[in-house]
């Protein structure tokens, strides 16, 4: 069987999303060859590129062999090619090796991988300090990748593991970090965390915002405190970023510490989160340790 | 009571997952129950995710209790922002599991 997916040119987050939802496995028989179609794709970004992995991934994980056809734009084919998207679905390729070239901008596509996470957030760190914020600190970005890397090995009993990009645009001095799981959903979570508690269930979008209450927590394991989006928030907070979350039926966005929550007629079953940092906000690197014991 | 001092670093990979808190935790809890003092040198971590931190801290607090914990585990070589996120993290414990 051949399956042409023909992508579509939006920058509207919630449109791309329901495309995506629109084009998942469900229902399709196995095999086959899935062919991305980039005919009409001019731009692309972090948002798009991890929920595009995502499918993609559904389909190789159901034995499709996966191809890409008709990249028009120069651009995004050098784009595409030089954070190793059209071979990522190769089998012989190693996906653990984060390739990124000093030049870049992108530091590289990843398909997240709870025995490679020191690993990836060392290099992803070096990577941006080195290359293109000499002397400050990425902290709020490490923090980024930690608190949503832990919430879906937690939460989102996710049939396709998070896919992850970090991206630096020099000219508006942002790092747009986006990563989207096919599981569960966050509000979906929670719902069923109410029903657990015999309390009812309540509309996604007030489910969404109850995940990100200081001291939340569905209890998924043990550990789970409910501090962990809220820090990822902070931290976002603290550099005058801003934050997007789609999933099910709930959109919220998070800027000047003022959240903006609605729901859609159509539901996405995963979590796709999109983050804006404020480069210019960045700290300068703390490189003096006390020496002094601290008590609290 | 003597007072045994260890590197972070040394005994966990990194300051991300709950894997390296519950080492942490394992390591601190060990020193504890010996009625020991426990120093920790902070020098080269980077940030916590509260993940490290509930499966480190938070379950010591768990066990001892956060009042006792202050008392007997203790921070050297650390940046401000370590204390930072310490600090907050004590703090926000505290409110929601006050013992």
């Amino acid at each position: 069987m051949n399956l042409n997916l023909k992508l579509i040119d939006t920058r509207d987050k919630k449109r791309w999303i329901k495309f995506i939802e629109s084009k998942r496995v469900k229902g399709i028989s196995r095999g086959g060859q899935l062919t991305i179609d980039l005919t009409s794709i001019r731009f692309i970004y972090p948002f798009q590129l991890v929920s595009l992995a995502c499918l993609i991934e559904e389909y190789y994980k159901q034995g499709w062999e996966i191809e890409f056809s008709n990249c028009d734009s120069t651009d995004v084919c050098e784009y595409l090619d030089s954070i190793s998207f059209f071979r990522y679905w190769e089998r012989n390729f190693d996906r653990n090796l984060f390739r990124a070239l000093n030049k870049q901008t992108a530091f590289c596509l990843w398909q997240l991988d709870s025995s490679r996470i020191h690993s990836y957030l060392e290099a992803a760190k070096s990577f941006f300090e080195r290359n293109h914020f000499e002397g400050r600190s990425v902290e709020p970005l490490i923090i980024c990748l930690m608190e949503t890397f832990n919430n879906i090995i937690d939460h989102s009993e996710s049939c396709v593991f998070g896919y992850t990009i970090s991206q630096f645009f020099p000219k508006n001095h942002i790092i747009r970090m986006s990563i989207c799981d096919l599981g569960i959903g966050i509000s979906q979570s929670v719902n069923n965390f109410r029903k657990l508690n015999n309390d009812p269930v309540i509309p996604d979008d007030d489910a969404l915002m109850a995940a990100f209450q200081q001291g939340f927590t569905t209890k998924s394991s043990q550990h789970n405190k409910g501090f962990g989006l809220d820090n990822l928030k902070s931290a976002i907070l603290s550099t005058g970023g801003s934050l997007e979350v789609l999933t099910n039926q709930a959109f919220m966005k998070i800027e000047n510490n003022t959240h903006r929550t609605n729901c859609s007629q159509w539901t996405f079953n995963g979590t796709l989160i999109d983050v804006v940092l404020d480069t210019t906000q960045l700290d300068v690197k703390d490189l003096d340790y006390s020496p002094e014991d601290l008590y609290f | 009571m003597m007072t045994v001092n260890l590197k972070l670093l040394d005994l966990v990979e990194g300051t991300a997952t709950n894997v390296d808190g519950i080492t942490l935790f394992t390591e601190i809890n060990k020193h504890l129950e010996r009625g020991n003092i426990v120093r920790i040198s902070l020098k080269g971590c980077g940030a916590f995710s509260s993940s490290f931190l509930n499966s480190s801290f938070g379950s010591l607090f768990d066990k001892y209790g956060i009042t006792d914990v202050k008392t007997k585990v203790i921070f050297t070589d650390y940046l401000k922002s370590h204390e930072r996120m310490l600090r907050d993290y004590y703090k926000i414990f505290a409110k929601f599991h006050s013992n």
